[in-house]
């Protein structure tokens, strides 16, 4: 595998996934570059969360290759049996090069915002507390909530959880993040700021995929904008001429639904 | 009705020495039993959650043995049993000043044996009541089997586990009253013992059968006291009975009377953000 900087980061081929007999991707292809922004949309039932997951291996494809930084996430020939979990040291490898983070945040609710976010840094990294500690502070104080570190998830507002889901997620210092619907569980007024968080990584060049129902947002911080439906991409481009000019039937009725 | 009300308070209050030896003997066993079949039974519900199906029968078949048959017979089994096919004796074991009864060897190894396939179930259903969001968590942050079991999974299956662990500790400190029939001398022996000696059958019982019941008390205020510093460690509000927080007043925790060590967060700012 090619790994040079000029290569694409996130190399899909051929992806497809079914589950108990029902298609759930159908052919997925889609690379994604160093420091591009690449977010999915489409309706729901469309397959943006399922193309997500394979991506770091939560969802094990029936057929096609998903390569990560040069590291072979999975690769499954046609007939070849599906695990219904993937693991071993390769996986691991890939995914310490991937942050993920979670519509429902799913932080550790018995460790407190710090023990968060240096816990897979010292067990995983091997980091020595006072250096994991330094990073995880730095990392608080990055999403603004150097004053929680102490805290409980239980304590947090659904925004704060977020935003210590991804700090937890950047620990790793992963080349590539992945969003999954990011903003989906929280009240309104706390999509605010975990957008500005995302926004903020955008400009730092971090490669990210994210999948979202924030349309504005989609527009504001894509490179390039991913429409999926039943399974399939089925435009993709820059937003702004997607948003104007959909050429795909399902775009279009997916934005005249929505927008 | 002649009641020896005399004898009665005189052996209550001032039991003599072998009834406060067996006391000892019923807590240590207990004590000890219940440490060691929490680690088989952990390990059994490991097997059961195994993904190679011989593991998962292996746990299986220990679970249906152990549950189906009598604890009585299990330990008859273990100690006379074994002894008779000349397959293994019990023999005290002596470390310096200190002995273990061949007795008591066979009594630990027994209940350690019978409460396993217990624990293992409620194991094995706490790790399951882990939110699959948890596992995935792990997963996607690269952190290995074992580090999710012990550091993630474990400490939050622990918070379901201790109702149901603390039954089974409950029953084993009565159910110790079984080993007196390989001569372990215990509280019941003791009692036993005494009862013969006196024919103050009924005193005596009623003695012991109180003190069964103060070492059952004296651990649901130990348990309730676990259970509020496990919600506590989850940080979420304690559902806990009037009877513990007392003992929670009694017994303060480490952390609520050091000023500083809370994190610097006004009061009002800690109630907007609460759930």
């Amino acid at each position: 595998m090619n790994s040079s900087p000029t290569a694409p980061l996130v190399r899909i081929e051929d992806v497809h996934l079914e589950l108990g007999g029902v298609k759930i991707l159908d052919s997925v292809s889609l690379e994604v570059n160093r420091g591009e922004v690449v977010v999915l949309v489409g309706p729901s039932g469309a397959g943006k969360t399922s193309l997500l997951r394979t991506v770091n291996g939560l969802n094990p494809i029936t057929s096609g290759q998903v390569h990560v930084a040069g590291i072979e996430v999975q690769q499954r020939q046609h007939g070849e049996v599906t695990p219904r979990k993937l693991k071993g040291p390769k996986l691991r490898d890939a995914r310490k090069e991937i942050g993920f983070v979670f519509q429902h945040f799913n932080l550790f609710p018995h460790l407190t915002a710090l023990e968060n976010i240096v816990h897979a840094p010292r067990k995983v990294l091997g980091l020595s507390r006072s250096e994991a500690n330094e990073r995880g502070l730095q990392l608080l104080e990055r999403v603004g909530l150097s004053n929680r570190a102490d805290t409980k998830p239980s304590r947090l507002s659904g925004g704060q959880k977020q935003r210590v889901a991804i700090a937890r997620a950047l620990a790793m210092r992963p080349r590539l993040m992945l969003f999954d619907e990011p903003t989906s569980a929280l009240d309104p007024e706390m999509v605010g700021e975990v957008l500005d968080v995302v926004r903020e990584l955008a400009e730092d060049d971090m490669t990210m995929m994210l999948v979202t129902h924030e349309m504005g947002f989609a527009r504001e911080v894509a490179h390039r904008l991913v429409v999926m439906a039943d399974g399939g991409i089925v435009e993709e481009g820059p937003p702004a001429e997607v948003f104007e000019r959909p050429k795909n039937e399902r775009t279009k009725s997916f934005f005249s639904r929505i927008l | 009705m002649t009641f020896d009300w005399p004898f009665f308070w005189t052996n209550l209050l001032t039991p003599n020495a072998d009834f406060i030896e067996g006391l000892w003997v019923t807590i240590g066993i207990s004590v000890v039993a219940m440490v060691l079949s929490l680690l088989l039974g952990v390990l059994i519900a490991l097997l059961l959650r195994s993904r190679n199906i011989v593991l998962r029968t292996i746990g299986n078949i220990y679970i249906w043995v152990i549950r189906g048959t009598p604890l009585l017979v299990q330990l008859v089994i273990v100690y006379s049993g074994l002894a008779a096919a000349g397959i293994y004796r019990f023999n005290d074991i002596t470390a310096g000043a200190f002995t273990i009864q061949a007795v008591i060897q066979a009594a630990i190894v027994t209940l350690t044996i019978h409460e396993a396939a217990y624990i293992a179930e409620i194991v094995r259903s706490g790790i399951s009541s882990v939110d699959t969001g948890q596992f995935e968590a792990s997963e996607v942050l690269a952190l290995k089997p074992h580090h999710t079991m012990l550091t993630i999974v474990l400490p939050q299956a622990v918070r379901t586990m201790i109702p149901p662990l603390g039954n089974i500790f409950n029953q084993l400190m009565k159910e110790t009253s079984v080993l007196s029939i390989i001569g372990v001398s215990e509280m019941f022996l003791v009692a036993q013992g005494f009862s013969a000696a006196t024919f103050r059958t009924f005193e005596i019982f009623l003695v012991a059968a109180l003190y069964y019941l103060v070492l059952t008390t004296v651990w649901t205020l130990i348990q309730g006291l676990i259970e509020n510093r496990l919600d506590k460690y989850m940080g979420i509000d304690s559902q806990q009975g009037v009877l513990s927080r007392i003992v929670e007043l009694l017994v303060p925790s480490r952390r609520a009377n050091r000023p500083g060590v809370i994190s610097p967060i006004s009061v009002n700012d800690q109630a907007r953000t609460a759930v």
